[in-house]
């Protein structure tokens, strides 16, 4: 079967493209959840769009006339396939005939957008959040990256400026004499005071209406850019002296708390982001996760587990407030991590992820992580950015099937339809989701169950998503995609259902579910129990479906649809997004974040990276990624996503050092080095957020990013027999990882 | 006094006092700083990436629960790590990979900086050379003689602090309980001095 043409075409991929019919079987034989992994803003060239509003059904499902929807002669009704309900059709879709039919009933047309006739809204709101506390240096990278990012900015979109130190200033942009800021205390007194009230009173009077027309603190790009320049141009360092043994005071959440009220207040449900800078970890007012003292370090896993974090609940709570008000208001919260230590991220992340907004991890920010990730957000395509904001994805499932619950970067709108299953997985309970920000990369996980105690084949099998968001000229979009996947319904033998199921496995995107969903658990579960749960569901998996006799681990065979399976198990309980032992929780929170993020290809990636082979010996080639791919006779390119990694092998590494590489008799050699490094340069072209970039040779320090990825097949205790690098550790490799599994799998 | 001391003692055998120590382990890239926490604490060696943002995890040897701090040790990542030898307790690990001749020129101005830090000039530091089951690794004696510290003069007893260097190797498992015995011996002084 080939999975990869619905994804080219609709951007959605299922576990299971064939469905058993019926509850008891779905339980018996779906050993991976049934879900899906849909990217609603997937660029194809067969998306088709049409400029009027879409046809509803009038029955409970709330459908959108779609291909599978049953009309005949004289084609002035049609039947929804969700709930069987008939439909006229209004007075203009007359005319309707086998041949001429509008393109939302074309067959090929499952995936289309409705350009919706609403009157425009305003473009999307950039309001900048600053940290003042940065060394000099840095302070002034990030407002050069801030002010080159308003010649790219549309001219028409709104944006504002908002810093903080131990202080929190609001800029008013529209007032062009001189600067002129607001300030707000770091830790204010009352605890109870809402920021929202007072800017009502001291601002705007009690006459002025308050909205983006007044232009006071969010103005267009294009009236203000030289005003702004010439703030950023003179941004100071916070004032407050940092004694040596203190960190800086920096107000962290009462400068999100701000920017949430401004654009609560003047721009309720208007797509928006605000985008914070941040250098250092949050040390004063609310929000806070550590002291200002240094002899207090920051919180790390073992602390959060054992509960001994002092500040982090509370700290979480807070953020996580701040981010349901924003989702409210349909505005998305991007965060810039610029630091060698933690920022918080830990405790601030229900804002982007709930917002579906952006979370950038960078030493500094004058590191190319920083600076080529934030340049990247405004490129772009064809005159418009693929952006969508204040978006709202719905899900129809046709009879007996039922939505258990998504996992992504969206919050609930608690939308309980009758196609909600109780059994909830991910953020269940409902079948609409708010998304205040996507782009081409935003993936959503779904997650379904066949909830029918009798056979459901007679229906087709259908899931519809509705995804209505504002594109960022600022016009309202309707981007429906509905997909149909075959019942397991063996006619003439019933026990042939079981390999129908078998072949419409798609293991990719299988893994890929199931590691959203390891990752989901983490934020409650322990660590630890994951692991088992991971591995009982791979042995339940592997012994439904794999070829054996009874007891006889030898007989074990897989099938080719399931075979590398295993191997993405193995890799992912491998990876930082289950370990954390030699990360911070900030980082975790930023793997974990990713992963929650992308498509099923770079998430593969993610889960197990990918080794690009380069020799003399032939072209370059994909190589397993193992110990024993390592030779000191040739270049490997790595990419775990989050590292692009050019590793030269000890004899390639001695030539480049004697400096063949610039003898003109040696052209090959020039040429074998060249070529990873443009691959490396096409993966880092394409890749957001930018990954670290690293060149080394076999056996430096930088070599260990391999090294602890690959599969450890050759070690200090087996020993070097076949060539290859030798690693040092104790771990299980993946030889021994399958044949338990095999032993496991094959007991009666 | 006697039976105050006998009964502390007791209670200390069964498990009630549980001292807290806090040690810091410094060094250069590639040093094995990563490598030795993960076999405190877990008991196995493992491949690790290198460090990039600063984490701890905890260990018990005897009655001490010791919180280990592991930093990064490339070039710009040192600059922070002076935000966790702040508080006089903290023991300083600096770890050098005893087979890196290029690795242990440069441990050594960091070193010296750190002994001759005036905020530190009661922090015990404990220098380990990393790495003595590989045949290029050099002895206790050497790595003494090329980092300079002899002239220190070297103990648990010094009357500033105490500053000692061990060889040790993860992969081995040798130098390990002396390392963790000298660390214990080193949170009584430490704590009588503050």
């Amino acid at each position: 079967m080939n999975f990869e043409s619905s994804e080219d075409r609709d951007g959605v991929r299922f576990s299971w493209n064939v469905w058993p019919t019926s509850r008891v079987e779905a339980t018996k034989n779906l050993l991976v959840p049934l879900g899906c992994m849909y990217t609603p803003l997937h660029q194809s060239s067969e998306t088709t769009q049409v400029p009027y509003p879409p046809l509803r059904c009038k029955g409970i499902c709330n459908a959108i006339l779609n291909p599978f929807c049953t009309i005949a002669p004289p084609y002035k009704t049609w039947v929804c396939p969700f709930c069987l309900q008939h439909n006229q059709f209004p007075p203009h879709y007359a005319g309707i005939s086998d041949v001429n039919r509008p393109a939302e009933l074309l067959p090929h047309i499952t995936t289309i957008e409705y350009q919706l006739p609403t009157p425009e809204t305003a473009l999307p709101i950039y309001l900048f959040v600053v940290d003042v506390c940065l060394p000099d240096d840095e302070l002034q990278s990030l407002t050069d990256s801030l002010t080159m990012s308003l010649s790219l900015i549309p001219e028409n979109s709104y944006v504002g400026l908002i810093t903080f130190g131990s202080m929190v200033q609001l800029y008013e942009l529209g007032f062009t004499a001189c600067p002129k800021s607001y300030v707000f205390r770091g830790n204010p007194s009352n605890s109870n005071f809402k920021i929202s009230d007072l800017m009502q009173k001291v601002f705007f009077g009690s006459q002025e209406t308050m909205n983006l027309q007044s232009k006071r603190f969010l103005v267009p790009v294009s009236e203000c850019e030289f005003h702004l320049t010439s703030i950023l141009e003179e941004i100071q360092k916070d004032p407050c002296r940092v004694a040596s043994d203190k960190r800086p005071l920096r107000a962290t959440g009462m400068a999100f708390s701000v920017a949430n009220a401004l654009l609560s207040t003047i721009a309720p449900n208007t797509g928006a982001r605000i985008m914070a800078f941040i250098g250092g970890a949050a040390t004063i007012g609310p929000g806070l996760i550590v002291s200002e003292e240094l002899k207090e370090p920051i919180r790390s896993h073992q602390e959060i587990i054992k509960g001994k974090a002092k500040y982090t609940t509370k700290a979480y709570q807070f953020y996580k407030s701040i981010a349901e008000r924003s989702v409210q208001h349909g505005h998305a919260i991007d965060i810039f991590s610029c630091s060698l230590d933690q920022i918080g991220l830990y405790e601030m992340r229900e804002m982007v992820k709930m917002t579906g907004g952006y979370m950038v991890l960078a030493d500094s920010f004058d590191h190319p992580m920083f600076q080529q990730s934030f340049q990247k957000i405004f490129k772009r395509d064809d005159g418009a950015l693929k952006t969508g904001f204040n978006a709202e994805i719905q899900v129809c499932t046709s009879m007996g099937l039922k939505v258990c619950g998504a996992i992504g970067h969206m919050s609930s709108r608690n939308n309980k339809t009758p196609t909600v299953s109780e059994n909830e997985i991910g953020i269940g309970g409902t079948s609409s989701w708010k998304v205040c920000a996507l782009d081409q990369n935003s993936t959503f996980a779904f997650y379904f169950e066949i909830s029918s105690q009798q056979n459901v084949s007679e229906h087709l099998g259908l899931v519809q998503f509705i995804t209505s968001y504002q594109n960022s000229l600022g016009k309202q979009i309707l981007r429906v995609t509905t997909v149909r996947r075959e019942w397991a319904q063996a006619v003439q033998d019933p026990s042939q259902n079981i390999t129908l199921l078998a072949n419409g496995f798609d293991q990719e995107t299988s893994a890929v579910l199931m590691a959203r969903l390891a990752v989901f658990k983490a934020e409650t579960e322990e660590l630890p129990d994951i692991t088992r749960w991971l591995d009982k569901m791979l042995i339940k998996l592997v012994s439904k479906y794999a070829d054996y006799r009874r007891d006889d681990p030898n007989s074990f065979r897989l099938v080719q649809n399931f075979a590398i399976y295993p191997h993405f198990m193995f890799h992912l309980r491998r990876s930082n997004f289950l370990q954390v032992f030699n990360s911070s929780p900030d980082e975790s929170s930023f793997y974990r974040f990713m992963l929650n993020r992308e498509n099923v290809s770079n998430s593969l990636v993610m889960i197990q990276p990918t080794l690009e082979k380069y020799s003399f010996k032939g072209p370059p080639h994909p190589e397993v990624l193992s110990a024993s791919s390592i030779s000191n006779d040739s270049i490997l390119l790595l990419d775990t996503f989050f590292h692009v990694l050019i590793f030269h092998g000890e004899t390639i590494a001695q030539w480049r050092k004697a400096g063949y590489d610039k003898d003109p008799n040696h052209q090959n050699f020039r040429d074998l080095l060249q070529a990873p490094r443009d691959d490396a340069a096409h993966i880092l072209k394409e890749r957001f957020p930018y990954p670290r970039y690293i060149v080394c040779d076999q056996h430096s320090g930088e070599a260990r990013f391999l090294l602890a990825i690959i599969d450890p097949n050759i070690t200090h205790v087996s020993g070097n027999t076949t060539g290859g690098e030798v690693v040092f550790t104790d771990d299980v490799n993946l030889h021994v990882f399958l044949e338990h599994l095999k032993k496991f799998a094959v007991q009666s | 006094m006697f039976f105050v001391d006998w009964f502390y003692n007791l209670f200390l055998w069964l498990g009630f006092f549980k001292k807290d120590a806090k040690i810091v382990i410094l060094g250069l890239g590639n040093a094995g700083k990563t490598t030795l926490l993960h076999l405190l604490v877990h008991g196995a060696v493992k491949a690790h990436n290198p460090t990039q943002r600063p984490h701890n995890d905890s260990f018990t040897y005897g009655n001490i629960n010791f919180t280990a701090y592991d930093l990064g040790g490339q070039s710009a990542l040192r600059n922070i790590w002076k935000n966790y030898t702040q508080d006089p307790k903290t023991i300083i690990l600096f770890m050098v990979d005893s087979t890196d001749p290029q690795s242990i020129i440069e441990s050594k101005s960091e070193i010296h900086d750190l002994l001759e830090d005036e905020n530190l000039k009661n922090s015990a530091i404990l220098v380990l050379g990393s790495k003595i089951d590989a045949k290029e690794a050099i002895g206790r004696e050497s790595l003494i003689d090329q980092l300079d510290i002899r002239r220190f003069g070297l103990g648990l007893n010094r009357p500033d602090r105490p500053l000692d260097c061990l060889m040790f190797s993860s992969l081995k498992r040798v130098g390990i309980k002396e390392m963790v015995d000298w660390l214990s011996n080193c949170v009584d002084i430490v704590n009588a001095n503050n």
